[in-house]
């Protein structure tokens, strides 16, 4: 066992991930696409183009906001909540991931606080 | 030790044991054994063909969609999905030199953060390859996923933590997974108030840990059939096989770490006294939960999104967060 500080640790593992990552990209994407598949290509513009049910899109007519899902699917799943919290606080403040993400790490926050 | 010996030693456990070559193993086993109990239930016999009892079957299908021809639409990102998901699963695999299956393991104190760190970058992954497609049934599968994380990332993390909690204040494990891992089976009969939390916590960190990992009933962003494959159904080839690679690396970390925090790790074998059985101790467990998981995940029908999502908040949160008060109420 190799005991470090925990900031040398942190350090450690996300250059192994790094390390790892660029690898199995390497590896198993641009290697296999250039030996095995580079000969195989066939180009074509239909390829490039989204399709469903025979009929072209436009980038335009297929985004659909994925926050608005979200908050839907917690609307639907906890109303009394959801309601307080669109009263307190507004539609625009729940359908922005990023203060969901906000909130998370508030209580992480708290939650060091209360062990340390 | 020098740094050369310290560089062999790290080389040697990221590629080999319990890296990259160990993890495409357990892959492969470990997905013949998902097939074969998944055919058993629809009465059929599962893979049989490729290899030994059709064991390589999971690794002839992945190199097939590895070896075929990359397509992607012109409005997708082309390179940035196959990036992150190569770093997720770095991510993930790196965190096994933090557990006692490691030979040389890592530790630090606190380092259980690093862990969730972690973990959260296979998570982040596959909202990345669902993203980066302008399907609408992806961005529907992300929104789900979403969803998902966030009603079952707070108990997973909560859960996970009690454990670790209880171990550091008893037993001084400075908060690491690696030394909890080794003192976890002492917390079950330390006194019946760390008995509750920890059976309190196993209870709800299995649920959690279900909604983590996509596993039925919890798995409506992929929701084939509703929404056709949800955050994959833009994918084929080399992207589908990172996106697979990385789902099935998560359900072989995830578990093996539950084994280790919840399920006693290498008990009855002591780590110091016979390290090889006490690592064979722990596949045994990890593969019977396994096997609990692929039997759950092939017999349970499908939640909607938002039935899961209050299961979710209304079960393994509160159990979590009482474990964790339990959890507190020892430490103080």
């Amino acid at each position: 066992m190799f005991e470090l500080n925990t900031y040398t640790l942190t350090l450690t593992l996300s250059l192994a991930m790094v390390f790892l990552g660029g690898l199995i990209y390497l590896m198993f994407y641009v290697m296999l696409q250039k030996i095995f598949v580079s000969g195989l290509r066939s180009p074509s513009r239909l390829k490039e183009e989204p399709v469903m049910c025979g009929l072209e899109y436009r980038e335009e007519e297929l985004s659909i906001p994925v926050s608005k899902v979200f908050t839907d699917i917690m609307k639907r799943a906890l109303p009394r909540l959801h309601r307080s919290v669109e009263k307190g606080f507004g539609s625009r403040v729940l359908n922005d991931w990023f203060t969901w993400m906000l909130i998370l790490l508030g209580i992480m926050v708290l939650l060091i606080v209360l062990f340390r | 030790m020098s740094w050369i010996d310290l560089l062999w030693t790290g080389l040697v456990q990221i590629l080999i044991y319990p890296g990259l070559m160990f993890i495409i193993m357990m892959i492969i086993i470990t997905q013949w054994i998902y097939r074969k109990i998944g055919g058993r239930i629809q009465y059929r016999r599962g893979p049989c063909h490729v290899g030994p009892f059709g064991i390589l079957q999971p690794f002839a299908d992945f190199m097939k969609l590895l070896l075929k021809e990359d397509v992607v639409t012109k409005y997708s990102m082309k390179k940035l999905p196959l990036i992150v998901a190569s770093l997720g699963l770095g991510a993930l695999i790196a965190i096994l030199v933090l557990t006692p299956i490691s030979p040389w393991p890592l530790m630090a104190p606190n380092d259980i953060i690093v862990f969730f760190y972690l973990a959260l970058w296979a998570s982040l992954a596959i909202m990345i390859l669902g993203l980066a497609t302008p399907n609408p049934y992806t961005s529907l599968g992300v929104g789900r996923y979403m969803a998902l994380l966030a009603s079952s990332e707070p108990a997973f993390i909560a859960s996970f933590l009690v454990p670790v909690v209880i171990a550091s204040s008893i037993y001084g494990a400075k908060y690491s997974l690696y030394l909890t891992s080794l003192n976890s089976w002492a917390l079950w009969s330390y006194s019946p108030a760390s008995f509750l939390a920890m059976i309190v916590a196993a209870i709800a960190g299995f649920l959690a840990m279900m909604g983590v990992l996509e596993i039925k009933p919890f798995d409506f962003p992929e929701a084939e059939g509703e929404i056709y494959w949800g955050v994959f159904t833009e994918y084929g080839g080399p992207r589908l096989a990172f996106g697979f690679f990385i789902l099935f690396t998560e359900r072989i970390v995830i578990p093996l770490i539950y084994t280790l925090l919840f399920l006693g790790g290498p008990w009855p074998v002591s780590m110091s006294s016979n390290p090889v059985l006490g690592v064979i101790i722990i596949f045994a467990k990890f593969f019977a939960l396994f096997i609990i998981l692929s039997i759950i995940d092939n017999i349970m029908p499908r939640y909607t999104p938002s039935q899961a999502v209050k299961i979710l908040w209304k079960y393994p949160l509160v159990l979590s967060i009482i474990a964790l008060i339990i959890a507190l109420a020892l430490v103080y």
